[in-house]
């Protein structure tokens, strides 16, 4: 029934090699993304939360191929990526693309904003003319004025210039686009208009996302699914609504209890979980489940074997013994244990 | 944490002969000559810039404007003195020193310029293979621009010099040789950050090919910083051909170079005529110090390195307060620990003052929690390093209020009483922990010196302190943590620890400007419970300042909303989510994504804050304001207080706002 993905990974991981050699002598290996399984359906919107470090800018640099992957598959819209050179990539760029998180920092600071704009267009050898013309329409379709095109980008607002940034990825007209974080450095006001102009040009284009953010409010907002990372892994995966209403991962249960409600009444009755201490390191994760050394919920087998992932017939896949061991929620929500202590 | 540095780049590897053609396609570019102009405006460089240009000028027109041939010797006029024959004397040979004085800055000249132009050219091709392919090739290469480096350039050009032998060509020869290493390193630096920047891996996400990275993304950001080296390196070779000739490894006598004729006023005249040094001897002088006043202004105008000057924080010095209007009288009786009242902040630049911060006013009680809620810009920060008097002066200063702590007027105060109430009175703590933590230091030193800024302490009480204050703060093992380096503690825990040293001298009032704005929702959540916890027990009152209307939910007792420098809502935490009664923050309140509320789309608030130089009359918010009528832009519009809320909006009375969902 459901269409061929735009985006599929299997067993997707990105091992760095560090400098310095370990006791035993070999080189320190640090995980960044460690077996990732992912499918974005076409026209929809994929989003990726987990605490920084967990590996989501890796995963969006393998997916697009930026750098080499070290295991595992990337299959953009049915072809295998995973092994094409630089070379080989560049007819397929146009069908995917990237929006960073900082928009100044995403802008040659010494060239024009157009002048950025239409780079995508201009590596597909599209004539100057040509592409000037179609900068024009895509800042008319993402609200900037003309005389925005011809500026530098400090002299653009950071909203103004993020949606510059959107432009850019829009020029070619693709498939996929995979954003880092595309609203986290913006104010509420300008993350609003912005992510009302994501969710307008996706109804209109009929665009494929993979939306970053640590946010998990933002990520619910725009999302149709939504991935929980931590340490590289992907811990929970489900359709959106599924895992806010019922997070079966106690990783997702935490986060979404982390972020504060802009309501004084509700904020300061709910009950919440204030995670201990901060992410261990990718370069020395912890033994069996990742999540061990923070989670409310921790067993005894939690350390020594690594949790299966567990589907349940709605779609939600979570990687948690309690699901199959302990005390068996089966793919039911966190949310109806009693925490501990 | 990490501590390696991270590099999302993958290696290129290019070719010296794509570096070489880049870089020609690089120089055939049109360019700008915004720069050029801005520097020439300024007095030093100009005044420098018109002598290297008569200099020039002057060496090129040598045949036409020289007197003598360089070269004719006339024995009678042996070390005449200046006279009108011999406009700057002659040297032993009777040689007229003007004549081969601009002879000789054709060779230095040439000496100088030919040696920067070939060794930029190559420390550009073999710098940009190094940085930007990686790997093997850049550790040979570093390897060997490191070697180079270990020698004192002089040593360095006297030992290729004496393998070489003595001539123009040779001294061109070995001092390239020489300079190469020093900019080949700059270049490959400079490399290895650009390709790092998000806007190169932009380009290589549009599926741009390496060659126009390198031209278009690469180079013009390499360009400014090799610039100013090359200009400062002219004036290191000027010196090192001195150095040569002097030695005898210069061009070949009797040929005219500064060198040469330095040598032999030396070797020759220091007894009869010693003022003959003084001829090669001030042109060098004076062109080495015209090169570097060049190479100063180019720093400045490029604004290379300008990023980091301004980042250092002012330690001494304080606001300077020039008031425009009386302020307030004092109240009798007050019950605030801090009163805020009509405060206004000006930053003062070339085009003219603009007032970023537009009579606020705001009280904080004992023990008590206020936020300071509004988009970046509005002026929350300026507001709270007022209080401080840390609003470096230039171009900041105060232009009206009173800012009352216990009863004293902080804009009356000198540095010392200042100081004082800095650390002891109030504390402050910054978004980013690093504007408050030295990286040289270990965190026990740090706090001990929180401690002794303020009063006399042995060093085992100071300890004793620090470990109660890391305890106090939530960090486990506060013994192993005093002798770390803040790089080895991750961001939440510095944080915490510049909170534990912000509590050091037990502050009334503490003053977080965005602290939990960098950190992760999680440890977001332990600081702000850590805040929450250190308010009930040691009653401190908090100013918390951030941009998230949800974390002054979970925080704050009384909010005050800013816009565009003014406050324009204060009321008691619960009424303002309840029933906001500014337009703007509904607007806010509204543009917030809810996990509760799904899907739905967000109301935006259209537009943008205005410039503080284009402010409108009338409320400020009017432009984007979906209740705006024609009373709203009709002049000043004050901040109405009813009971413990205020409002700044004409029509707050009749409207109903939609709160907190
Ligand atoms: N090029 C690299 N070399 C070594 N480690 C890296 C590199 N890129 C990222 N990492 C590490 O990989 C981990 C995941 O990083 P990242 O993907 O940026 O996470 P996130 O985007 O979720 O914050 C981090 O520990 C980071 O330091
Ligand atoms: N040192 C400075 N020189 C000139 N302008 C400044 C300086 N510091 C802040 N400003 C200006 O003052 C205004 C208010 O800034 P700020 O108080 O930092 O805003 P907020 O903290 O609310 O984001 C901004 O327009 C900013 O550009
Ligand atoms: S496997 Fe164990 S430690 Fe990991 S999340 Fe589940 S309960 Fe917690
Ligand atoms: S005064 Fe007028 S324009 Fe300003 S907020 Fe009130 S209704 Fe809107
Ligand atoms: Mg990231
Ligand atoms: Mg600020």
């Amino acid at each position: 029934m459901s269409a061929e993905p735009i985006l599929r990974t299997e067993g997707l991981t990105k091992h760095f090699t560090l400098r310095g050699r370990r006791r035993d002598g070999a080189r320190p290996v640090l995980r960044a993304v460690d077996g990732v399984d992912l499918s974005l359906a076409p026209g929809t919107t994929l989003g990726l939360v987990g605490e920084s470090g967990s590996g989501k800018s890796t995963l969006a640099r393998l997916v697009l191929r930026l750098m080499p992957v070290t295991a595992g598959r990337v299959v953009f819209d049915g072809d295998d990526i995973t092994d094409l050179s630089a070379r080989d990539l560049r007819p397929l760029r146009h069908g995917m693309q990237l929006v960073f998180q900082d928009p100044y920092s995403s802008f040659d600071p010494q060239a024009t904003v157009v002048d950025s704009v239409v780079e995508p267009l201009r590596a597909q050898g599209v004539s100057a003319a040509e592409a000037r013309t179609r900068a024009r329409d895509l800042f008319d379709l993402v609200g900037l004025a003309q005389d925005h095109l011809e500026r530098y980008p400090r002299e653009l607002s950071g909203g103004q210039l993020q949606r510059a940034g959107i432009a850019r990825a829009l020029s070619t007209n693709p498939k996929l686009v995979v954003m880092d974080e595309p609203v986290s450095a913006l104010d509420v006001s300008t993350q609003a208009q912005v992510i009302n102009l994501l969710q307008d040009l996706q109804g209109e284009l009929g665009l494929s996302f993979l939306f970053i953010a640590h946010d998990l409010a933002v990520v619910r907002h725009v999302s149709d699914r939504i991935a929980v990372m931590y340490l590289g892994q992907v811990v929970e995966e489900g359709p959106a609504e599924a895992l806010y209403e019922h997070p079966t991962h106690p990783y997702t249960q935490a986060l979404l209890s982390a972020i504060p409600v802009p309501d004084p009444v509700v904020q300061r009755s709910r009950p919440r979980i204030v995670l201990r201490g901060e992410i261990p390191s990718p370069a020395s994760p912890p033994s069996g489940c990742r999540f061990r050394t923070r989670c409310p919920f921790v067993m005894d087998v939690c350390a020594e074997e690594e949790p299966p992932v567990h589907e349940s017939p709605d779609g939600v896949r979570t990687r948690c013994h309690l699901h199959v061991t302990g005390p068996t929620l089966a793919g039911a929500s966190v949310n109806t244990l009693a925490l501990p202590d | 944490m990490d501590e390696l540095l991270a590099h999302h780049a993958e290696n290129i590897p290019i070719t010296p002969d794509e570096a070489v053609e880049a870089a020609a396609e690089f120089a055939a570019l049109p360019r700008r000559r915004g720069a050029f102009l801005r520097l020439l405006r300024r007095p030093g460089p100009a005044v420098a810039f018109g002598y290297l240009v008569v200099i020039a000028l002057a060496a090129i027109f040598a045949p036409v404007i020289a007197p003598y041939d360089p070269n004719q010797i006339d024995v009678p006029s042996r070390f005449a003195p200046p006279s009108w024959d011999h406009l700057l004397g002659a040297d032993d040979l009777g040689r007229d020193l003007f004549s081969r004085l601009l002879y000789g800055a054709r060779v230095s000249l040439t000496v100088s310029v030919a040696v920067i132009v070939i060794a930029t050219v190559v420390a550009l091709v073999v710098g940009l293979v190094a940085g930007y392919s990686g790997g093997a090739v850049d550790n040979v290469i570093m390897r060997v621009a490191d070697g180079g480096l270990s020698f004192p350039p002089l040593v360095l050009a006297l030992a290729v010099a004496g393998i070489l032998g003595p001539g123009v060509v040779n001294v061109i020869a070995a001092l390239s040789i020489v300079f190469v290493f020093g900019l080949t390193r700059l270049v490959r630096g400079t490399a290895l950050v650009v390709r790092e920047e998000p806007f190169v891996e932009a380009s290589r996400a549009a599926g741009s090919r390496t060659r126009r990275i390198l031209v278009h993304r690469v180079f013009p950001n390499i360009r400014s910083p090799l610039i100013i080296a090359a200009t400062f390196g002219i004036a290191g070779v000027l010196l090192a051909e001195a150095g040569l000739s002097y030695l005898g490894l210069g061009p070949r006598p009797p040929a005219a170079s500064w060198g040469n004729m330095l040598r032999n006023a030396y070797d020759r005249g220091l007894y009869k005529a010693s003022w003959q040094l003084f001829v090669p001897g001030l042109a060098i002088a004076f062109t080495i110090y015209a090169f570097n006043v060049l190479g100063d202004g180019l720093r400045d105008v490029l604004g290379v390195g300008r990023s980091r000057r301004a980042k250092r924080r002012e330690r001494r010095g304080m606001t300077t307060v020039e008031r425009v209007r009386t302020p307030p009288a004092a109240p009798t009786s007050d019950d605030a620990l801090l009163r805020i009242e009509d405060l206004s902040v000006e930053f003062v630049s070339e085009r003219g003052a603009s007032r970023v911060v537009e009579g606020v006013s705001l009280a904080i009680r004992p023990g008590e929690t206020v936020g300071l809620v509004g988009e970046s810009g509005s002026g929350k920060t300026v507001t709270s390093l007022s209080v401080m008097r840390l609003v470096p002066s230039p171009p900041g200063r105060i232009v009206s209020g009173a800012i009352r702590f216990e009863g004293r007027n902080l804009l009356d105060l000198d540095f010392e009483a200042m100081r004082e109430v800095r650390g002891t009175g109030i504390s402050m703590v910054f978004q980013d922990p690093m504007t408050s933590l030295d990286p040289s230091f270990t965190i026990g030193s740090q706090l001990a010196e929180a401690q002794r800024l303020h009063r006399k302490v042995s060093r085992s009480a100071a300890r004793a302190r620090s470990i109660e204050l890391l305890d106090l703060v939530g960090i486990p093992a506060p013994e192993t943590r005093l002798r770390q380096y803040p790089h080895q503690l991750s961001g939440g825990l510095r944080q915490r620890v510049v909170i534990a040293m912000a509590l050091a001298n037990e502050p009334r009032l503490l003053i977080a400007d965005e602290p939990t704005t960098a950190l992760d929702v999680t440890v977001q959540a332990q600081i702000l419970d850590l805040l929450k916890r250190l308010q009930r027990e040691l009653g401190m009152a908090i100013l918390f300042v951030t941009h998230d209307l949800g974390v002054i939910a979970d925080l704050c007792d009384r909010v005050a909303v800013m816009y565009a420098g003014q406050i324009v809502e204060e009321a008691a935490v619960e009424e303002l989510f309840a029933h906001p009664r500014h337009p703007y923050t509904a607007g806010l309140l509204g543009a917030m994504p809810q996990v509760g509320g799904a899907g739905e789309r967000l109301t935006v608030i259209p537009g943008q804050v205005p410039m503080a130089h284009a402010m409108p009359g009338g409320c400020r918010f009017a432009d984007r304001c979906a209740f705006v009528t024609d009373a709203c832009r009709s002049g000043r519009i004050d901040l109405v207080a009813t009971g413990a809320a205020a409002v700044r909006c004409v029509r707050a009375g009749e409207l109903t706002l939609q709160g907190a969902r």
